[in-house]
């Protein structure tokens, strides 16, 4: 087994009004990393340079122990499923029919398993693709990327508009994936709360920089919340702010829990609080 | 194993949204055996039926499946050469459809339609295919078939306008022989594989113009 699913070096793609730059990250085998950004901040230029269906500037991409611009690399993809952030099946086959046409496509593709995801998905299987709503259409897209023996899934918004108990139990799917020590995920999603419950490392991509890409657990252990009087407040060394508001009775500011005065006690930081204060700042 | 899922998706797809041209291919069809304009309404639904596959790219460009076939375990090559089969598939199958009319016509209802012997229809409408096929699916690989429709049309145009001709040509001069090919000194054979030749060498230059294309697209 590879010791990272997933290695992007140097990747650079540039459009007319839009470059994703020199992008470098790892994702270590057995883990889910979560691809956080606004809107065109390049996560999907990101995913879609991984599967190939963009061609970088610059930069090597390693999927599985593979290059992505090798021959090889079309066997590698019995290895990887996609759901991209539209369903993209003919909307005119019905679950039936997707899984007859996937059991040609894929070697490893397992019936059982994927008429299993539908039961379990309550996804009708004589009714056609269309007439399905966004969330059955994603279903049946995570449904067939899990049933092919994928030791990668590559995820682009797959969980955005779907309502928050379909999203939930999409979830608990993907988690049950990485019991399976070599099961990997790449995930980007808006919903950074979705990613926080599931995710082991977060890249954060802001206007085609990726700004980091950290453990989760240090990224946490890295920031926290504090609540100071004014006074006190700009006492602090301005270091160790990354943002702060003022709530009316004191200020509340996300800080680094390294450059606080010995002794000062900070509390957990949703990521999202973390990702939003950079993202304001365009900072590290 | 996977042209074969490739091809049944894209049966699923015909199934689904190609019933109403198969009908106009059919009405073709038989109007072409009955009627004094053949050559126009056979190739018209040879046109018809090379079509088909750009029916089909239009469904999944619209579904963005061509996006998808990026992430399946899918050579350019085996997704470029998918549709170029169907192509012909598909004429091979409009071809039989004007045999069987013609037979039709010719044993029940008395009627000559002058335009071949039935070998070289088959033949010579398959061909047709062919060459619609070779200019039809670059084109469409190379822009799409919503941003292709313009430059498609423009070339069907030219292309079924001299097709059109051609055979108008050579039936009205052969017509006297009750043969298309008795305007041509050559032996029907011959002008067959002649023909075959030329579609097959463009066939092989259009498919590597195809995956060409294809391998430098973006999705």
């Amino acid at each position: 087994m590879e010791e990272f699913a997933l290695k992007i070096r140097h990747l650079t793609k540039r459009y007319k009004d839009f470059a994703l730059n020199d992008v470098s990250l790892e994702l270590p085998a057995g883990s889910i990393m979560g691809l956080i950004g606004e809107n065109g901040a390049g996560k999907s230029t990101l995913i879609k340079s991984v599967i190939g269906a963009v061609k970088p500037d610059a930069g090597e991409i390693e999927v599985l122990g593979c290059d992505n611009r090798s021959a090889g690399f079309t066997l590698k993809k019995e290895e990887i499923g996609v759901v991209l952030d539209e369903a993209c099946f003919p909307a005119a086959l019905t679950v039936r029919q997707v899984n007859r046409v996937m059991r040609d496509l894929f070697k490893n593709w397992e019936e059982k398993t994927f008429l299993d995801y539908a039961e379990r998905f309550a996804l009708p299987q004589n009714k056609a693709f269309q007439e399905f709503s966004r969330g059955m259409k994603m279903k049946l897209a995570i449904a067939a990327a899990l049933s092919h023996r994928a030791r990668l899934l590559i995820l682009d918004e797959a969980t955005s508009g779907l309502d928050p108990i379909v999203r939930d139990e999409v979830l608990d799917v993907f988690n049950e994936f990485t019991r399976e020590e070599s099961h990997s995920i790449l995930i980007s999603s808006h919903i950074v709360s979705d990613l926080e419950k599931i995710c082991d490392y977060i890249a954060f991509l802001h206007k085609g920089e990726l700004l980091f890409c950290e453990e989760k657990d240090l990224l946490l252990e890295r920031y926290g919340l504090i609540t100071l009087r004014r006074d006190a407040f700009e006492a602090l060394d301005k270091r160790a702010v990354l943002s702060a508001h003022d709530t009316g009775y004191g200020v509340q500011a996300l800080v680094r829990r390294e450059l606080l005065p010995a002794g000062m006690k900070a509390e957990r930081a949703a990521i999202e609080s973390i990702i939003v204060a950079m993202a304001k700042e365009g900072k590290k | 194993m996977k042209m074969k899922g490739m091809l049944r998706k894209d049966w699923y797809i015909f199934l689904k949204y190609g019933k109403i041209t198969a009908v106009f291919i059919a009405a073709y069809a038989v109007i072409a055996v009955f009627s004094q304009n053949a050559p126009f309404y056979v190739v018209f639904s040879v046109v018809l039926g090379a079509l088909m596959v750009k029916l089909v790219m239009a469904y999944e460009e619209q579904d963005k499946w061509d996006c998808m076939a990026v992430c399946l375990p899918l050579r350019p090559e085996q997704i470029v050469w998918e549709k170029y089969l169907e192509s012909l598939v598909c004429s091979g199958a409009v071809a039989f459809l004007l045999e069987v009319a013609t037979f039709v016509a010719r044993t029940f209802f008395s009627r000559e339609n002058g335009l071949f012997s039935p070998l070289s229809t088959f033949l010579m409408l398959f061909f047709m295919g062919g060459l619609i096929a070779s200019v039809e699916l670059p084109i469409l690989f190379r822009f799409g078939v919503s941003r292709g429709r313009i430059v498609l049309t423009l070339a069907l145009m030219v292309l079924a306008g001299l097709l059109a001709g051609t055979v108008t040509g050579l039936w009205e001069a052969g017509n006297p022989q009750g043969s298309l090919f008795g305007a041509v000194s050559l032996p029907e054979g011959v002008l067959t594989a002649g023909t075959a030749a030329v579609t097959v060498i463009l066939l092989a230059v259009s498919v590597r113009i195809s995956v060409a294309v294809y391998k430098k697209r973006e999705f």
